[in-house]
């Protein structure tokens, strides 16, 4: 049995202070699974405000579980609203899911690397599919979306960044349907020359994807102006423009980088992109706080907020200010301290997303405007594992921390045994491998898919065109699709990686693409290491990548490996290159027996990573290691909504999406009653693709937006009946090693 | 096997009967906002300082293991915390009763407050109210002194499965409960 201690917690809390948890959700009646859900269950008007506000790089399991001891996030905020434990990226690393939130457009591999190499035109609108395939808006209909002018699956550089005027967002919707809208973003404009383009895109304000694009890599005058880099945090200024979704469009920027011949045109006038609608989230004026101390009527009714990628959870150890410094010692928030306060650390991750909700989420809870149809949705970009450096402590630590968090995971995690590790040594015949390793399947949980469609929880979301999916016939992935083969290594391509290819060509897969095998195998490396005489514990920089590799060493016994290994934190570290985990691993021999160091070590050496059932000499098999599972989406990150129309407590296990989620924003602010009709390539900016109002892929066929499951307090006695929640899932679904907690 | 179901239903029953209990006080809610935005909202629960409940003889707290409560005697104030249960190594795959040690550690106190094994009892997912004793070989302190922390190790032979440990530390009036999960399987 795995019980859900986090879940009976909160159910015999609510009983304890007097409130009621949400009725288990009924099962669906006969025939509704014919129908097209196009209805949230909520009255026109209900909802009148949204702030949302979004997180990186967090599964469900590193956040919802006290893995990261982040208790605001993960019981407090809770506790107020609805819990969705089955909420999905729609794919990784980055960019692409933001792109994806806000158009419903689909990755490709260039907003998958965060635009990495140079903000150039994502096709233009020519590019746009204008033919519907198969099933009208199924699975495979990629009817709307832009097909990257260099072909599926192409490299990444070649797709480009920034949309095509005709392919219309939320915010060009809200802007037809006279809804207003900000979009702001902590940090925006602090480093001059580093966001200056519009909509905080990266670069001066001359930049522009169409004429002059911006390299991603600081030149050397970028340099000489204190820019260090556009993908990442620097000190002073910790935003970055790939986690904001408004300059990745042409929609909203326009073409002839002004903004005035943007997509639309918002209803109170001015351009999509002037300091009404794009707004540093401290700004003394325009900013978040000073909106919400505004009559609820004069508050945007949507409310992008994007925290700098300190505060998002992002970064393990922050470059900047964490906000550390504006807390009592009681832990609460000192508002007459200025957010320039020096942090008393530099710690990141879930400790420095819990100190940034604590900060604001109060402020917007007690404003006029949440009091009135608020809506606050906290959710994530995607899932990254619950392993080192994306969380503090690892899911397979045997560390009273991570075991009890194991109690509250969705997925059993374990890590791999020498035993494990020697089924990946076995030689494989060419262009075949072994069966991933626990570690692989552990690590791939953070790349799957998942929605709702006709009330059933599936397993899949629509590739979209540009990252598709295919085996070849020994059952090998081609291609990395929307999970951009996130945590697990691919064999090499026989074509690309040639770097790593054997001299028969027996190590690869022909016709894969995209591998990013180059990031996996490594050769062999000394690292510093701390252990006494006698001892099987070793203190070094190692993570759970390493296990299974051979040590060697003064004062290590010959035939010794990394057994398990412990990434234990958070630490509070005092400089932005501390370490926030303390590492170590466990001395074994080939059987996983433990051996003890016959001196004390200073070092060790391990052994190099090569490719499982075709190793050289020296090698070991590197554990995370998967040639055949898929990677469709961006994993469970869940997500948390509170609002006057939920019960406090409540918990959804249906599975909702970025693409869901789009649906419901746009479902409950009817954008389909807006003006904008005038024929688009696809669509309209009002209608949609469906002529119900919903952009890309939210108009999937029977895609449910967020129901009566999370919406149970709007007292109407309207909606729909809830999805089948925690009912088994649709046949095919690969999760089966989820916990029924 | 212990059903989430079979669980809680009877844990809430006994929960509930716990009067007057829920969150902090609101003098725990920060008084001053950033712009004078506006009160807190009647319809969410109260916010707790740091994420830490405070509990007291009117308004009890309800935690689990491993999540400190600061509890408010009549003669001052110190803070809680429990952990557990542990339980013996050779502890039988379902075992239906299970013998559960639970450590008890109590600082950040602001008066010396007195302490024994008494003050704490379990009461099980049937609502069946256990009492316990001191870990064989230990003996219970008999009081925390200000700016002193001691640790008590109190075990009982449990059922399986959830229930509360509760602190009521001048007699019957419950101040604070943790809830906890015996797990055998």
């Amino acid at each position: 049995m795995k019980f859900s201690a986090l879940a009976a917690v909160t159910a015999a809390g609510l009983a304890f202070t007097g409130l009621s948890a949400a009725a288990p959700a009924s099962a669906a009646p006969p025939g509704y699974g014919q129908q097209t859900i196009t209805s949230t269950g909520l009255l026109p008007g209900q909802i009148k405000h949204v702030w949302l506000i979004i997180l990186e790089n967090k599964s469900y399991d590193a956040t919802f579980t006290g893995l990261n001891q982040n208790s605001y996030l993960w019981k407090t905020l809770p506790s107020q609203g609805v819990l969705l434990k089955d909420y999905y990226g729609t794919g990784h690393y980055s960019q692409d899911n933001y792109t994806s939130m806000v158009s419903g457009q689909s990755p490709s591999l260039d907003l998958q690397s965060d635009c990495d190499v140079a903000n150039t035109n994502l096709g233009s609108n020519a590019n746009i599919i204008t033919t519907h395939a198969g099933k009208t808006f199924g699975a495979g209909d990629n009817y709307g979306q832009v097909l990257s002018p260099a072909g599926a699956n192409a490299k990444d550089g070649t797709n480009g960044c920034t949309f095509p005027k005709d392919v219309a967002t939320l915010f060009n919707q809200f802007d037809a349907a006279g809804v207003p809208w900000k979009g702001y973003a902590q940090d925006l404009g602090n480093q001059p020359g580093r966001e200056d383009g519009l909509g905080g895109a990266p670069g001066i304000a001359a930049n522009n994807p169409t004429t002059n694009p911006k390299s991603m890599t600081p030149s050397a005058t970028d340099k000489a102006n204190g820019i260090t880099s556009f993908t990442g945090a620097q000190a002073g200024d910790q935003y970055v423009a790939k986690h904001f979704p408004f300059p990745w469009f042409h929609s909203i920027i326009g073409d002839n980088n002004t903004g005035t011949d943007a997509l639309t045109t918002p209803a109170g006038g001015g351009t999509d992109t002037d300091a009404n609608h794009i707004a540093s989230l401290t700004d003394a004026s325009k900013g978040l706080i000073a909106d919400l101390g505004k009559p609820a009527a004069q508050v945007p009714a949507f409310s992008w907020i994007t925290p700098n990628n300190c505060s998002d959870a992002h970064d393990a150890t922050c470059k900047g200010n964490n906000l550390s410094g504006v807390f009592d010692a009681n832990g609460n928030p000192n508002y007459s301290l200025p957010l320039t306060t020096a942090p008393t650390n530099y710690t990141g991750g879930l400790y420095a997303s819990d100190l940034w909700l604590r900060y604001y989420i109060p402020l917007i809870e007690r404003s006029a405007a949440f009091k009135d149809g608020g809506l606050i949705d906290i959710t994530f970009d995607e899932a990254n594992p619950p392993f080192y450096s994306m969380s503090f402590n690892n899911a397979t630590d045997q560390t009273a921390v991570a075991n009890k968090a194991a109690k509250n995971e969705i997925y059993d995690y374990s890590a791999p045994t020498m035993k494990d590790q020697a089924k990946l040594a076995v030689q494989s015949p060419a262009n075949q491998f072994p069966k991933p390793g626990p570690l692989a399947k552990d690590y791939v949980k953070a790349d799957l898919a998942g929605q709702n469609i006709n009330g059933r929880n599936v397993s899949w979301e629509p590739t979209g065109p540009n990252s598709t999916l295919a085996v070849d016939a020994f059952g090998n992935q081609l291609f990395p699709g929307p999970g951009d083969n996130g945590y697990i290594t691919r064999p090499p391509s026989c074509e690309q990686d040639t770097a790593l290819v054997n001299a028969t060509a027996s190590n690869c897969v022909k016709g894969a693409k995209n591998t990013g095998a180059g990031f996996g195998f490594a050769p062999a490396k000394t690292i510093a290491a701390a252990a006494a005489s006698g001892t099987s514990t070793v203190q070094a920089a190692v993570t759970v990548t390493d296990i299974g590799r051979q040590v060697t060493g003064a004062g290590i016994p010959a035939g010794s490996y990394v057994g398990s290994v412990i990434n234990a934190g958070p630490n509070m570290v005092a400089t932005p290159s501390g370490a926030v985990t303390n590492a170590s691993f466990t001395l074994v021999d080939a059987k996983g027996k433990q051996v003890r160091t016959t001196t004390a070590v200073t070092s060790v050496t391990l052994s190099a990573l090569g490719i499982p059932g075709h190793l050289t000499a020296g090698q070991t098999p590197l554990a995370t290691f998967d040639a055949q599972d898929a990677t469709p989406g961006g994993g469970i990150s869940g997500s948390v909504l509170i609002s006057p129309l939920i019960k406090p407590g409540t918990v959804s296990n249906t599975s909702y999406n970025h693409y869901s989620w789009l649906r419901t924003i746009e479902d409950i602010f009817q954008v389909s009653k807006g003006t904008g009709y005038a024929t688009l390539p696809a669509g309209t900016v009002s209608g949609g693709l469906d002529n119900q109002g919903h952009l890309g892929f939210a108009a999937q066929a029977g895609l449910m937006p967020f129901g009566t499951d999370v919406f149970n307090n709007a007292g109407n006695g309207r909606g729909r009946p809830a999805a089948q929640s925690g009912s088994p899932n649709e046949q095919g679904d690969n999760r089966q090693s989820r916990g029924n907690g | 096997m212990i059903t989430t179901s079979k669980v809680l239903v009877p844990l809430c029953l006994c929960l509930l009967l716990i009067t007057g209990c829920g969150a902090a006080p609101a003098a725990d809610q920060p008084s001053v906002t950033a712009s004078g935005i506006g009160d807190w909202p009647s319809f969410l629960p109260s916010p707790t300082a740091n994420g830490v409940a405070h509990g007291s003889a009117d308004s009890p707290a309800l935690s689990y293991p491993g999540s400190p409560v600061i509890v408010q005697l009549a003669t001052g104030r110190v803070t809680v915390d429990v952990e557990g249960p542990a339980l013996p190594p050779d502890t039988k795959l379902n075992a239906d009763q299970v013998a559960c040690t639970f450590t008890i550690t109590l600082g950040d106190s602001d008066t010396a407050v007195p302490l024994a094994a008494s003050q704490f009892d379990v009461v099980d997912h049937t609502g069946v109210v256990h009492t316990l004793a001191p870990e064989a070989s230990t003996t219970a302190p008999a009081r925390v002194d200000p700016h002193q922390t001691v640790t008590l190790k109190l075990a009982a032979t449990l059922p399986s499965g959830e229930g509360m440990i509760r602190y009521h530390p001048t007699g019957g009036v419950v101040v604070a409960a943790w809830d906890y999960i015996a797990e055998t399987d």
